[in-house]
């Protein structure tokens, strides 16, 4: 008997000190405000973000993490009055949601030092500046139409499909986006039409992935990548779907390129407070601007 | 960027110092021992492959006279008095040797000891080694792993230098996957590695799973887990020092081994001219074969991957005092991968050679002069549909080193030294899309190519004086010189030894350390380890290290050492993950400070049928950086608070052997977090999901722990050696986590494991011609 007790009383010490040293996951909920703010050179100033972040157990919900109550405003110098201009911003809940400044018809301009002020209605102030970069132009836009490679294995560099544009000189990286206007009945586009082809996604690397990571990868209709300069051929991996795109290629201000990084170079558990560029206790995001060059696009599924 | 040139005013102060020591040591060298008094000195070797022995103990039997073999083989005894003795040899793995000899006044006597490995006999070998040697032999927290229970130390039927390492106290890993050395707190790049004198930068294959030193090709391994000599420098943290094997002066012979990894196989014979030997080795995995055997499907192929390593060493003796080796060693790690508009091209490698002039001066001076080169290279060339992406990084080190051993007398033996290297650190990145090459020196954001051409100049002095018959003490500096830093640092080093029994010791060492070098990589993989030297943006790194280390010997054949630690880091860096832009090496890392302290407990038996170890480690790690944790103390990831290994193995009989290793660690630490948000750029919706950290590797992860098993069948085929193994890796199929990360892909956050490799059980067949 007293051989069995000391057993298990060896048993219970070798299990407690195998599992002793694990910590419980942390379930506390730390609140922090999220600034996410772009202003767009020649755009109106809109879709400025104010959010909660929510607790990490429990359904995330875009919606009741927004703080629709903030008072938002943009400082600028006005150079035609060479004053001082406040910008009452409005929270706006359809299209672009955020806040936006009632006139549209106020576009942001190059080469100008923005402030952001935010006074939360429990009294915190979030603050920010950017200075909005100069405009650029296309050297070679994208072509209207554009083909996939009928060779999908090697999805090669077709010389004709290069971009380039403008280099400012203080201009070391460039972020190009690509949003998919239409993800449904691809075969309509071809020619002639074949209403029995649905199949709108693009045979790339990503037809490998599990289905959660391709859930992942297909639930958002927009890439982002960065450019070293001011040349790119054509990447192939830059397309989910066939049809309507518009590609865009920014010239980010740091603040922008800081947040970019934060976004799509770090892992989930690796958000970066040093990347953020937003002031104010317990908060953190980005205020930020960049020039744009767009075009709209169509990709015809390799029929040529 | 600043490129440095030759600085001849340094150099000229550096030689001048270093004539300064040699003519003190010359000098003195002259004096020759007493008139009445003999001496002894020579080499102690291998009878099967008249390799010399490193580490043999020499007494003489009925004094207090005696001394061992330095890293060459060589030793020195001095003050003899007159008469007729018995000498004894003694080394672990080795029959003890003795022999009379007649020393007569003035005697100088070179002799050169023939010794036989306890393998070819089936007796039990006893080894009596005199504590009166011992006590010159300060060694603090130094440890020798004999190469034969190295080669039984095995992961995937590999057998390997680091995972026998590994198995040590105090000695941590990021991961089971990783042999990176988290030695007392110190991160892997403070750890010098040396291998026949040269620096091995990065010495894994596999992304880090193995290291590439081939156990057939190595006759010496040495760690020394802090406060090492003033011989060293360079890095704060630990000493490396793997002597690759002479090769059989006597016959021609081989091995020959198939694993699951891969194959080796290795040839050694005499010199044809006599007395010197030649050795070469090599390793490759095939994995290529395995791949054509069942790639078939060109929409899923998998990637090309392979390594290879090749080891070579020639030694001629000229003389009875000379001895040339030239040795050389090259490594290869490359992955290739192609599909659906895709080229991604990884790579790593070394290519080290040294070439080395070992000179007897009398019977009390022994130097080393050594040439060496060492290139590290590693990268990633990337093509996405033209798209064209570089990074790569570069070093060249060659080094000019000389050093000595003035055996001035029966207790007191001086070390001096000089070394200086030009180094080469080359970082090439190109994000901009084509594949132009750049010219040195450009730094344009996405294109950049910097090369930093630098001295160093390194020298150093250092005294072993035994005190009476129970003590010792160990005293020196080494300076060093960075051009193009501007800095000269002195690191005074002091260690002592105290025989307070026959069978106790108490040994304690203080010193200070600096490095120049740092490292940006990630502690999971070591593919992309990228060497930063120090410049001007930023303080050279410092260590101090205090060390209190007891010894004993409890049981016969038994070694047990309680070591305690306190060590000091300042100027230590952590490398930004997110820096795109840079021209100075501050750019690129965090600075910060920190401190690891704790106990160690090592029980060791080298001989004998049963043999192994058995330790137990204690120990904090803490680190404070500005721009981290809000500035806030934090533990690194790799600390572990408790660390217990046991590594057994077991001679049954003439055919059977058995092993086990068994490991248990604290969890290492992890980043946890406290809230959600959607990181959005304009047109992005819904945003990626993103966590807000706590405080940084605030929590732990399960503990870690694991059993390996093998067993070997020795027997014979065509008249020569044949061993069968079978391993068992991770027996009760343990899964511990590479890493824990928070998945925000769906609305309900999930905490997702990287679980490390199940039971994996491998065959592995030696043979030995």
């Amino acid at each position: 008997m007293k051989k069995n007790i000391s057993h298990l009383f060896l048993i219970t010490i070798l299990v407690l000190g195998l599992n002793s040293c694990e910590d419980s996951l942390p379930d506390q909920y730390v609140n922090q405000t999220i600034v996410q703010g772009y202003l767009i050179v020649d755009k109106p100033i809109s879709g400025i973000l104010v959010t909660n972040s929510k607790p990490i157990f429990g359904k995330f919900d875009d919606i009741s993490s927004q703080i629709r109550n903030a008072k938002v405003q943009i400082f600028y110098t006005n150079s035609n009055t060479n004053k001082m201009d406040t910008l009452d911003l409005q929270f706006r809940s359809i299209g672009e949601i955020g806040y936006c400044y009632q006139d549209q018809n106020l576009k942001v301009k190059p080469n100008t030092l923005y402030y952001l002020r935010i006074q939360l209605n429990t009294g915190k102030i979030i603050t920010g500046q950017t200075l909005t970069p100069d405009r650029f132009n296309w050297v070679r836009e994208p072509l209207d139409k554009i083909y996939y490679p009928l060779d999908t294995l090697k999805l090669p560099r077709i010389s004709e499909y290069d971009l380039s544009w403008t280099k400012e000189s203080n201009a070391n990286y460039y972020l190009i986006r690509v949003i998919c206007h239409d993800t449904v009945e691809y075969g309509k586009y071809l020619t002639p039409p074949d209403l029995n082809d649905k199949n709108r996604k693009c045979y790339n690397i990503m037809d490998h992935m599990d289905e959660n990571q391709k859930h992942t990868y297909y639930k958002n209709v927009t890439t982002w990548n960065l450019l070293g300069d001011s040349l790119t051929p054509t990447v192939w991996m830059a397309f989910k779907w066939f049809g309507g795109h518009t590609v865009s290629v920014y010239s980010p201000d740091q603040n922008m390129f800081n947040w970019f990084k934060n976004t799509y170079f770090t892992n989930s558990t690796e958000n970066d407070p040093l990347l953020s560029s937003v002031k104010g206790s317990g908060a953190f995001g980005v205020f930020g601007s960049a020039s744009v060059i767009e075009k709209d696009i169509f990709l015809f599924k390799n029929q040529k | 960027m600043r490129k440095v040139v030759f600085n001849l005013k340094n150099l000229k102060i550096f030689i001048f110092l270093f004539f300064i020591f040699s003519i003190i040591v010359n000098s003195k060298s002259e004096i020759r021992f007493s008139p009445d008094k003999a001496a002894l000195n020579g080499y102690v070797k291998d009878s099967l492959t008249g390799e010399t022995v490193v580490g043999a103990t020499i007494s003489i039997i009925g004094t207090k006279n005696g001394g061992y073999t330095n890293k060459s083989g060589y030793y020195s005894i001095q003050d003899l008095t007159p008469g007729k003795y018995k000498v004894r040899v003694s080394m672990v793995s080795y029959k003890q040797f003795e022999q009379l000899i007649d020393f007569k006044m003035g005697d100088a006597i070179r002799k050169d000891f023939i010794i036989i490995p306890s393998q070819v006999t089936t007796n039990e070998v006893n080894v009596e080694a005199d504590r009166d040697i011992e006590t010159r032999e300060i060694s603090i927290s130094k440890v020798n792993i004999p190469i034969a229970q190295i080669k039984e130390i095995r992961i995937g039927g590999e057998s390997d230098v680091f995972r026998s390492i590994q198995m040590l106290p105090g000695v941590l890993t990021s991961s089971q996957i990783s042999s990176g050395l988290y030695i007392r707190g110190g991160s892997p790049d403070q750890n010098l590695i040396l291998l026949d004198g040269a620096t091995v930068y990065n010495p894994t294959h596999l992304f880090g799973f193995i290291s590439t030193f081939n156990s057939d090709a190595i006759k010496d391994v040495e760690l020394i887990k802090g406060g090492y000599p003033a011989e060293y420098g360079s890095r704060l943290s630990s000493v490396l020092n793997i002597t690759q094997k002479d090769g059989n002066r006597n016959n021609f012979g081989g091995v020959a081994s198939v694993g699951l990894i891969s194959s080796k196989l290795s040839l050694e014979g005499p010199s044809p001219v006599g007395k010197g030997s030649w050795f070469a080795g090599g390793r490759t995995t095939y994995f290529d074969l395995i791949k054509g055997a069942i790639d078939n499907d060109p929409k899923t192929p998998l990637p090309d991957f392979g390594f290879y390593d090749i080891n070579g060493k020639l030694t001629q003796e000229v003389g009875q005092n000379d001895k040339f080796s030239l040795s050389g060693f090259l490594s290869r790690d490359n992955f290739n991968y192609v599909n659906a508009g895709l080229d991604l091209n990884l790579f790593m490698g070394n290519k080290c050679g040294s070439f080395k002039w070992t000179h007897i001066f009398g019977d009390k001076f022994f130097t080393n002069v050594i040439i060496s080169g060492s290139k590290y290279n590693n990268g990633m060339i990337t093509s996405l549909s033209g798209y064209n992406i570089k990074i790569e990084n570069n070093i060249f080190d060659y080094t000019l080193k000389a050093n000595s051993d003035w055996f001035a007398s029966d207790n007191l033996t001086i070390n001096t030294g000089f070394e200086m290297t030009n180094y080469s650190f080359e970082y090439i990145r190109n994000f901009s899309g084509d594949d132009k090459s750049s010219n040195e020196g450009t730094n344009q954001g996405s294109r950049v190519n910097l090369m930093y051409h630098d001295w160093l100049y390194n020298a150093f002095i250092q005294g072993n004086q035994k005190i009476g018959d129970l003590m010792s003490v160990q005293a020196g500096f080494r300076g060093s010189y960075w051009t193009d830093a501007g800095k000269f640092l002195i690191d005074p080093r002091l260690a002592y030894r105290w025989q307070i029994q026959e069978n106790f010791a108490v040994k304690a060492s203080v010193g200070m350390f600096h490095q120049y070098l740092r490292l940006a990589g990630d502690p999971n993989f070591s593919l992309f380890d990228t060497w930063l030297q120090t410049d001007k943006s930023v303080e050279p790194s410092e260590a101090i290290h205090y060390i209190l280390s007891f010894e004993t010997s409890p049981v016969e054949d038994y070694d047990l050492n309680f070591d305690l630690y306190y060590k000091t880091l300042s100027n230590i860096s952590e490398v930004k993950l997110t820096a795109t832009e840079g021209s100075q090496v501050k750019d690129f890392f965090y600075n910060g400070k920190g401190r690891a302290y704790g106990g160690e407990i090592f029980l060791q038996k080298k001989v004998g049928k049963f043999a192994g170890w058995m330790g137990y480690a204690l120990g904090w790690v803490e680190a404070v950086f500005d721009s981290i944790n809000s500035g806030k103390k934090f533990r690194p990831k790799y600390d572990r608070r408790h660390d217990f290994k046991i590594v057994v193995q077991y001679q049954f009989n003439d055919h059977w052997s058995f092993g086990a290793t068994f490991m248990f660690q604290t969890g290492q630490s992890y980043t946890a977090a406290t809230s959600r948000f959607e990181a959005e750029m304009p047109g992005t919706y819904p945003g990626e999901g993103k966590v807000i950290p706590s405080d940084k590797y605030a929590l732990r992860m399960p503990p870690s722990h694991q059993l390996n098993v093998n067993a070997n069948y020795l027997t014979k085929m065509f008249g020569n050696p044949l061993k069968i193994s079978l391993d068992i890796y991770n027996v009760y199929n343990r899964r511990d986590i590479l890493m824990r990360t928070y998945n925000t892909n769906n609305d309900v956050t999930s905490i997702e494991d990287v679980k490390l490799l199940p039971i994996i059980p491998t065959f592995s067949i030696e043979y030995k011609f």
